[in-house]
């Protein structure tokens, strides 16, 4: 028997130029049980074919898809409130950012500073006065340097410096 | 990952920013050493009432007294008030700046007079004079910025 024309319909099929009718033709020829061997291997395709053409949806599908929507309708959006803390963290980030960066350069600058006042490593804070009268605090200044002045001197004679009161 | 960057930057500032001026002078070490002691009393004199001192008497001071002024940041003078234990006392204070030999070098010592020194860097910023005379036990602790040069006008008796 010759399936020149079922030939032609499956070329044309694979290059999508058939019509519904021709592949209806298709299905129907491959349906049969006694096919010629050379176009037997074509038969599982248009089974599967066949098995999608008689898929239906469930009767319930309808009433799902109604109910899911119904749900969907019925959950309130509720906007949310900023707090006082989500308005200003922003800011707070942004201040957080640049008191790290002064002080990061205060520190450096401090630490790696190698002029001579930079040398003088102590805290002026530590040195309370003990006298708060000039005269008095230039009297003790100027003894203290007198012994000073007088230590390239080994015979030197010092007269006892004045003990005054701690005032702290 | 953000919050470990900015911890890590907090803590490196603050350290940078402590580490730059945490010394104390010798004279603060030593009456820490020797407790609340009735046997001294420490004169001091801080680097506000320096500056104020400078520019107070400006006028009747040499040139060479102002410049040593103002190489001067602060001063204090611990003294014994009696003279009982003023050997203990120079021997503590003597034994205080020997221990610690890479902070403090000795300049000069001549009899009872001992004079140590601190450098940072090529400066000298602290000067600590050791003076036994007439029974009375003296430390005189300068800090401020000097050099050799200066060092050799502060202890040189002037004409």
């Amino acid at each position: 028997m010759d399936y020149k024309y079922i030939e032609q319909l499956l070329t044309r099929y694979f290059e999508a130029e058939t019509s519904i009718e021709e592949e209806q033709i298709l299905r129907a020829f491959f349906r049969q049980d006694n096919l010629p061997e050379n176009l037997c291997h074509f038969a599982p395709l248009f089974a599967t074919l066949d098995e999608e053409a008689t898929c239906t949806l469930p009767d319930s599908f309808d009433d799902r898809v109604l109910q899911r929507i119904s749900e969907t309708a019925q959950q309130v959006v509720r906007a949310e409130r900023p707090t006082l803390l989500n308005v200003i963290r922003p800011w707070l980030q942004a201040a957080a950012a640049v008191v790290i960066v002064v002080l990061t350069g205060f520190g450096a600058q401090r630490a790696f500073d190698r002029s001579d006042n930079a040398a003088w490593d102590y805290n002026p804070a530590s040195f309370q006065n003990s006298y708060d009268n000039p005269q008095q605090a230039y009297k003790v200044l100027e003894n203290g340097l007198e012994l000073f002045r007088r230590t390239a001197q080994a015979d030197s004679v010092m007269a006892p410096l004045e003990s005054k009161t701690l005032q702290k | 990952m953000k919050r470990a960057l900015f911890s890590l930057a907090f803590i490196l500032c603050t350290v940078l920013s402590l580490s730059a001026q945490t010394e104390k002078d010798f004279s603060s070490r030593f009456l820490e050493q020797e407790g609340v002691s009735a046997e001294v009393n420490c004169q001091t004199i801080g680097p506000d009432m320096i500056a104020q001192l400078a520019s107070s008497y400006a006028t009747q001071l040499s040139n060479e007294e102002v410049a040593q002024l103002k190489n001067i940041k602060s001063m204090r003078v611990v003294r014994s008030i009696s003279t009982t234990k003023v050997d203990e006392l120079f021997h503590d204070a003597l034994s205080l700046l020997q221990q610690d030999k890479g902070r403090y070098y000795e300049i000069l010592s001549y009899g009872e007079k001992k004079l140590f020194g601190r450098k940072k860097n090529k400066t000298i910023v602290e000067l600590i004079l050791l003076v036994r005379e007439d029974g009375f036990f003296n430390l005189v602790n300068l800090t401020g910025t000097y050099d050799e040069q200066t060092l050799k006008q502060l202890i040189s008796k002037t004409q």
